[in-house]
């Protein structure tokens, strides 16, 4: 049943620290594409994806996007 | 959202997304900063799909949404949050795909805002795919919810929910911009 909730009682945006954001990152690379956070990083700047249909490849879309959790900004594919 | 400063600005950008959030769930959603001159990244529930009770069983809701803190003129400014990349995804209760909204304009094929719709609601012989972009417009997170509210029968947690949603994505159309 909904209930009219204090306004002002309503859960706030967490920001991560560096290493929780690390942490997370690595949790979801080895949880998407089963490498570590890392290895999947190296991939991407050697190029592995460069040029090619993001709709191919929809974990690494959503890898792409956690990108700002490692410090990283967000490349053009 | 305009703010005196970066900081106020994506305080004014998070606290309609969060009271919307309210409206079906207590799990907070995760950023990564708040300095100007760099995208960042939210996404909810350590990036996996959030479990939601609705009419007919469980729909699994997941969300991303990239930002930048920008400097802006006039009564945008003198700093305000510019959305850069999103998706929002919609699945069924074993994680099959039902309807994923997209924009993403940094990648090589679509940069429009776009849907796709699951395998798992097509027909194999659908002459659309699960890879065929349906033209949306901008879609806020807000109009996802409600559609998961009045559609899918999600439960809201609080009776105010339809002015909650409506009230921020008012927020989001006035002060929307592209790039």
């Amino acid at each position: 049943m909904s209930t009219t909730i204090n306004d002002e009682d309503f859960p706030r945006t967490k920001f991560l620290s560096r290493k929780e954001g690390r942490a997370l990152f690595d949790q979801r690379a080895r949880e998407l594409v089963g490498m570590s956070g890392n290895e999947f990083l190296k991939c991407w700047d050697r190029g592995d994806w460069k040029g090619k249909d993001c709709d191919d490849y929809p974990e690494v879309l959503n890898l792409w996007m956690l990108m700002p959790f490692v410090g990283r900004d967000l490349d053009a594919w | 959202m305009p703010g005196k400063t970066p900081s106020q600005a994506v305080d004014a950008f998070l606290r309609p997304l969060d009271r919307a959030i309210s409206c079906v769930s207590r799990i907070p959603l995760h950023a990564d900063g708040r300095s100007a001159g760099k995208t960042h990244m939210l996404t909810w529930n350590n990036d996996r799909p959030v479990l939601l009770k609705a009419r007919h069983g469980q729909i699994r809701l997941e969300l991303r949404m990239g930002y930048e803190i920008v400097p802006a003129a006039g009564e945008r400014g003198p700093w305000k949050v510019a959305t850069r990349v999103c998706t929002y995804s919609v699945h069924a209760s074993d994680g099959a795909d039902l309807l994923t909204y997209h924009w993403h304009p940094a990648t090589v094929r679509e940069h429009r805002p776009h849907a796709h719709v699951g395998s798992a609601v097509l027909r194999p012989d659908a002459a659309i795919t699960r890879k065929t972009h349906l033209p949306t417009g901008r879609t806020a997170i807000e109009t996802v919810l409600r559609m998961c509210i009045k559609e899918f029968g999600v439960q809201s947690l609080r009776e105010d929910w339809e002015h909650v949603l409506t009230t921020s994505e008012d927020s989001f159309k006035k002060w929307q911009t592209w790039h």
